[in-house]
């Protein structure tokens, strides 16, 4: 390795924080009117200490508005305009950075501390190829010639596992996949040979699979001596790659601690919600938000906290909201005999559900809802991308199907096609037991009320010009009230005169519910609907969700790409991949015993929390 | 001790700070609109003279008590006659905008909504409308159908019509294809519904503050026909035809063309100062 100060050894602390306070703002009054020191806007990073060592990583977790994010900012002097940073200590390398200088700033960011953002694409410039922008950082950071430069770029990139690095250096950002883009950018913050990398929810938008080859390359750099900061909401993530941990909370830390002592025993209340909020390997039926035995509860906190901080976990006073029952059986046993297919002996079943026995058909004792058989759809003509390719599965009354893969797989065509928003090629669907696609619109329309759709971005799925009033009694048309809805989903009746854009994610997605139950739908397709949401308030969700089935009887077409989600959520499970589904069956058997190489990558690769395979524990 | 880090400096609020929208700019505009619309109601309790009063022994008089905008070439009193002038240059300026909207909104929806033939068809036409200057459609026009007030005013509504159906079309398609009409179609609505309930107040509602702006426009496009001599004509008191008539003595008598002068730049400012601020009120 050339062009490095690489004299730090392991163990020898990078950066240390103490009592560190950021806020932006103050009261604007009127006319030109300066905002001075003594009239700033209220913290959002409250006191705030903490130190990275060399070799070690700091993973800070919080959710949306916890202040992390800023707090890693502040770090490399970029918490942008209109802002204040106050602190009792900050030193980067030993050395002050109090009232530092932009100049001074500007050697420490790329040249001690490299930063790498969650989305890649907008990081880099579009128009110029990865290798300059890579050499960029080295001309500006080092005294390397030209051709050390691209040497030490081919370097870059290899080490952080780009293949064919010699061709990919000359590729502009656009042309690469959003993995080898997030290696790009990492390289680029390595440039310089950073004693420490600041890394702000580097894999949230990836693909699981991706997501797990990115967490290792960070494993790698920090073995190799560098220091990480990682700041992430997935509590999953942080439990591989962190050696301590600093949850977030509205600003202050609540708990600090090594990974093992802040995941394993946490003291904080905050954090055990936060850990029992996350939904892998909890069974189905099963409360996450008041978890240990109770059943799901319908309420969850109903109402924002004035958009604060979005953070709606009860307090630990809260009493368990029902008397304990056993989790609702799991179709692993009920399952097993009736796969997921509702046509009989269709092609493309895989080998899970094929072995083990004969498919039911429609009508042969079991109520199906929806029957998808063999749809394709091809975007873009001929020689188009196939989208979908002879997807077939069917949805029992009252039960939930999840419907997994990664991004471009074609779920939301599958979605899309079922909802009668795209005509398929080929194939075709029914919705209780009569024919919906193909079709005409006008003959369906009548029969939409028993299929309902929920989406991951609730606020666009909204008329921006009504309130939550106007949007659920136009979904109700006059067959029951707004308010018994809104209580139905959790809200409080006063929620019915706001608009969307004034609710939290958490209250959009609970209308966004409410509107596609109000028709009395059959079966409701849900498009990613916890997606956008904090892992707290991602659990209210799918806890409202398991409590609504139970007493509606309302069947689920679950999509998502996450695992943990799908797997909390499904009684039968079917994974996509490239438009064609690569297995399906009840969820418990293809979890418990993946038949095909791509679903075992997929659990793979799948973030787990490390403390919860040692067992019980003590929360 | 708590020091302070880095630049704690510009605390200026950042964009997008919906509320207080109205400054100084906007309230003079307000005031001025105010005024203007006074003088175009009862233009008496501004200015109680006649503005066709002829006194020949007062011609040419520069601006003095009693005549604070001066007298033109016949003795009429200019503040008089820019004062009843309001009421037409408004007229013509409100009228022209709304003939234009209503094409506009015709041309727009039907190609938003018309289907691709018909979408085809309107764009085309609307790309060969915009070949032309605005000014010289409505010449066109008024070629054709012999000068006027009432010509021209339809004249300059026909040459901004295809700028707003342009609007109108893109952001009908939009809110078309938005995820809350999806959504709407996942609820079983007609056709008819989803239009009215959904696209045409998300799709046209944004246009009208466009109108603000509009109508400055065309009170200038209004008072350059009556300049030419197209529109109104002189004698009658209207900004244009007072600048058409008072364009032969701009060396001698400058008030003549002045005061009509800047009351259509300062009545083009204000609306559009205030279109502008509704324009950034609304998001997006």
């Amino acid at each position: 390795m050339s062009g490095g100060d690489e004299t730090t050894g392991v163990g020898e602390v990078l950066v240390r924080v103490e009592g560190l306070r950021v806020g932006f703002g103050g009261g604007r009054s009127g006319f030109g009117a300066r905002s001075r020191a003594s009239e700033r806007g209220p913290a959002v990073v409250d006191g705030v200490s903490f130190e990275v060592r060399a070799g070690r990583s700091l993973a800070i977790v919080g959710e949306s508005g916890s202040g992390k994010s800023v707090t890693a900012r502040a770090l490399v002097g970029l918490v942008g305009p209109g802002s204040w940073v106050t602190a009792d200590a900050l030193e980067v390398d030993g050395i002050s950075m109090l009232g530092a200088s932009a100049a001074a700033w500007r050697r420490v960011r790329g040249g001690r501390i490299g930063l790498v953002v969650q989305d890649a694409l907008v990081s880099l410039d579009p128009l110029r190829p990865i290798g300059r922008e890579i050499a960029d950082a080295l001309r500006l950071h080092t005294t390397l010639s030209e051709a050390g430069r691209r040497a030490r770029v081919e370097e870059l990139l290899e080490s952080v596992g780009m293949p064919e690095p010699r061709s990919r250096m000359r590729q502009r950002s656009g042309e690469l996949s959003g993995g080898l883009r997030q290696r790009a950018l990492i390289a680029s913050a390595l440039a310089a040979s950073p004693a420490l990398l600041i890394a702000d929810e580097p894999t949230t938008a990836l693909d699981s699979t991706v997501q797990a080859q990115i967490l290792g390359l960070f494993e790698t750099i920090k073995a190799r001596g560098t220091g990480l900061l990682f700041i992430s909401h997935d509590l999953a993530v942080v439990s591989r790659i962190a050696d301590d941990v600093l949850v977030m909370r509205g600003g202050r830390v609540v708990e600090a601690g090594t990974v093992e002592a802040v995941l394993g025993d946490p003291r904080s209340s905050y954090t055990k919600a936060l850990l029992r909020a996350v939904p892998a390997g909890v069974a189905r039926g099963v409360s996450l938000v008041a978890r240990g035995g109770s059943r799901v509860a319908r309420g969850g906190s109903p109402v924002a906290r004035g958009g604060s901080s979005g953070v709606d976990i009860p307090s630990e006073s809260r009493p368990a909201s029902a008397s304990p029952t056993p989790a609702r059986p799991t179709s692993a046993s009920e399952g097993m005999s009736t796969p997921l297919l509702p046509g009989s002996g269709e092609a493309r079943v895989t080998s899970a559900s094929e072995g083990m026995s004969t498919p039911l058909l429609p009508g042969s004792g079991e109520a199906w809802v929806l029957e998808v058989a063999g749809v394709s759809k091809t975007f873009g003509g001929l020689g188009g991308r196939k989208a979908v390719d002879g997807v077939s599965l069917g949805v029992r009354a009252g039960t939930t199907v999840g419907l997994v893969g990664e991004s471009g797989s074609g779920k939301t065509t599958v979605a899309r096609i079922v909802l009668g928003l795209t005509a398929p090629d080929e194939g075709s669907v029914r919705l209780g037991g009569e024919a919906w696609v193909p079709g005409r619109e006008r003959d369906r329309r009548a029969r939409r009320a028993s299929l309902g759709a929920v989406y991951q971005d609730a606020l666009s799925s909204f008329d921006p010009r009504l309130t939550v009033q106007q949007i659920l009694s136009d979904a109700l048309r006059g067959q029951g009230s707004v308010e018994g809805l809104l209580e139905e989903v959790g809200l409080e009746a006063r929620v019915a005169s706001a608009r969307p854009l004034q609710l939290s994610g958490g209250q959009r997605q609970r209308v966004s519910i409410a509107r596609a139950l109000a028709p009395q739908p059959s079966v409701i397709v849900l498009d990613e609907p916890v997606s956008a949401l904090d892992v707290s308030i991602q659990a209210q969700i799918l806890d409202l969700l398991d409590a609504l089935q139970r007493e509606r009887g309302v069947a689920y077409l679950f999509i998502s790409h996450d695992l943990g989600v799908v797997q909390h959520m499904s009684d039968e499970l079917a994974v996509m991949k490239d438009g064609r589904i690569v297995e399906q069956g009840p969820a418990a058997s293809v979890f418990a015993a993946p038949s095909h190489a791509y679903t075992r990558a997929l659990l793979a690769a799948a973030p787990v929390l490390r403390t919860r395979e040692g067992g019980a524990l003590a929360w | 001790m708590t020091a302070l880090i880095g630049a704690e400096a510009d605390v200026r609020a950042r964009g997008g700070d919906g509320g207080r929208m109205l400054g100084a700019a906007q309230w003079v505009a307000i005031a001025f609109l105010g005024l203007l619309l006074v003088a175009a109601v009862a233009p008496w309790l501004l200015a109680p003279g006649d503005p066709l009063a002829i006194d020949p022994g007062e011609a040419f008089l520069a601006p003095q008590w009693g005549h604070p905008f001066g007298t033109d070439e016949s003795g009429r009193d200019i503040y008089t006659r820019v004062v009843h002038g309001a009421a037409p240059s408004l007229v013509i300026g409100v009228a022209a905008t709304a003939i234009g909207i209503a094409l506009a909104l015709v041309l727009g929806l039907a190609a938003a909504l018309g289907g691709r033939i018909v979408d085809f068809g309107v764009s085309r036409l609307l790309e060969v409308l915009f070949a032309f200057p605005g000014l010289l459609l409505a010449l066109l026009v008024i070629t054709v159908y012999g000068p006027g007030v009432v010509t021209s005013t339809i004249a300059v509504g026909l040459a901004t019509a295809p700028g707003y159906a342009r609007i109108i079309r893109s952001q009908t398609r939009s809110v078309a294809a938005s995820p809350y009409v999806e959504a709407a179609v996942v609820l079983g609505r007609s056709r008819t519904r989803i239009l009215s309930r959904h696209i045409l107040p998300n799709a046209v509602v944004p246009v009208f503050v466009l109108v603000t702006l509009g109508v400055g426009q065309a009170i200038v496009w209004a008072a350059a026909l009556s300049y030419l001599g197209l529109g109104a004509e002189p004698p009658a008191a209207e900004w244009g035809a007072m600048l058409f008539a008072g364009k032969n003595y701009l060396a001698t008598a400058w008030w003549l063309t002045f005061f009509p002068g800047l009351a259509i730049v300062l009545s083009a400012a204000a609306t559009t100062v205030l279109g502008r601020a509704l324009q950034r009120r609304r998001p997006q």
